[in-house]
């Protein structure tokens, strides 16, 4: 399936690969010859996906949009990233120029940060400031979540923000602490653009249904609903353009079932020689992220006094749906 | 696209059932979410906490009525049925009382 890529490079996740097979050796500890062959089965799917056709069209960076309105009656993304209040979404409050510091001294040790050293100040107040909150959805669901991190944790729940190659393969979770187990749904999407991604957070940050989320009376034990907004209100028109996310392939036409299977077939592959006794978890690319909409999850904030965003992220939800 | 029912009608059979699940019970959310799922559960005197035990209920003594696809969907639940993901949620949230429907 073809995926979009807003650098145009690499969409089979050829160079993900073998990235992980160098974090993975065949003799590193935890890598059993089960998780090499698990592995090895994930990796045929991927490399079986279509590639961009040549001359395909891929949507030219968001970045060069920060100065157009999304629509006659809206601000332009720059005006919106500008004027991003981080304490509103109960973050930590960040300049352009310490934004611009904290991303050059830790993008090494926080690679989700790596795209973010070229890109515009205002983009980079926004990713530098959600980094130091709560939430994780700058390390699963922005453009470091390529298409084969998306593909395996959809397939296999590895988890990218897992640094460690052999917890990730055992689907050991990269944001909670001990040790605890990776959970993702049936999909695993991200904005494939830095910008896109700043720019659909600071705006949704603004909406009037977040807002309603973010300022509800604290209560410890209370969390406000999801929120779920157009990808199109907070990007623009062609905003569904820097989507992209793989959804499990259904078994006997339930993906409540593919999602028991892969569970079933996880725990197998972390297990040395048990086998998984359901068939390997396969995905296909979303399509139709025109009609997406993206989902806020929130969270008591560090100081338990308020609420920050857990996550932000796309999803098609529909309605009425066979299982 | 049309919306799910229970955006769109919150008042609707099941809807805070499927409210409640997915904004605690979600897979992108951490153990600390169904943490304060469990305390919540044990206020007596919360309106949506009332609905939401009295539709558990209903969804467990009567799992035809429930709308399993639209629960599915929205709280991507790993059990392998909405029927096996509400019974554990019975337990978790209420382990001192039987679960409902249960011979």
């Amino acid at each position: 399936m073809v995926v979009h890529r807003v650098d145009g490079a690499d969409v089979d996740g050829t160079a993900e690969r073998q990235t992980d097979d160098k974090r993975a050796p065949a003799d590193s500890p935890g890598t059993d010859d089960a998780l090499s062959r698990a592995d090895s089965r994930i990796g045929a799917q991927a490399a079986n996906d279509k590639p961009v056709p040549a001359g395909a069209e891929v949507p030219q960076p968001y970045a060069k949009q920060l100065d157009i309105p999304i629509a006659d009656d809206q601000p332009t993304p720059r005006e919106v990233l500008d004027r991003f209040t981080p304490a509103e979404a109960g973050l930590p409050e960040v300049t352009n120029e310490q934004a611009a510091e904290y991303i050059a001294q830790t993008a090494d040790d926080r690679p989700w940060l790596a795209a973010a050293k070229d890109c515009d100040p205002a983009v980079q107040r926004i990713l530098a400031a959600m980094d130091q909150g709560q939430g994780h959805a700058l390390e699963r669901h922005e453009g470091f979540a390529d298409d084969d991190k998306l593909r395996r944790r959809v397939t296999a729940l590895e988890d990218p923000a897992q640094l460690d190659a052999d917890k990730r393969m055992a689907a050991i979770d990269g944001c909670k602490p001990g040790d605890k187990n990776h959970r993702c749904g049936d999909t695993a999407t991200a904005i494939q653009d830095p910008a896109a991604f700043a720019t659909m957070f600071a705006r949704g940050v603004e909406h009037a249904k977040v807002q309603e989320a973010l300022r509800m009376p604290y209560d410890p034990d209370r969390l406000p609903q999801p929120v779920s907004i157009p990808v199109r209100d907070l990007l623009g028109a062609d905003g569904h353009r820097y989507c992209s996310g793989y959804t499990l392939e259904p078994v006997d036409g339930s993906l409540s079932k593919a999602r028991d299977h892969r569970a079933a077939w996880v725990e197998a592959r972390r297990t040395p020689g048990r086998e998984p006794g359901v068939s390997d978890p396969r995905c296909t690319a979303v399509d139709g992220f025109e009609a997406a909409q993206t989902q806020y999850f929130f969270r008591s904030t560090r100081e338990k006094d308020g609420y920050e965003i857990a996550t932000m992220y796309v999803e098609l939800l529909r309605g009425e749906e066979q299982e | 696209m049309n919306e799910p029912f229970w955006q769109t009608r919150p008042d609707a059979p099941f809807a805070t059932l499927i409210n409640v699940a997915r904004t605690y019970c979600h897979p992108e959310l951490d153990e600390d979410a169904y943490e304060s799922l469990r305390r919540l559960a044990q206020r007596d005197d919360d309106d949506e906490m009332t609905t939401f035990k009295q539709e558990l209920r209903d969804g467990l003594v009567r799992p035809e009525k429930v709308p399993q696809a639209e629960l599915s969907r929205a709280v991507q639940y790993d059990d392998g049925s909405a029927d096996k993901f509400l019974r554990r949620l019975w337990h978790d949230l209420y382990p001192d009382e039987p679960v409902p429907g249960q011979a």
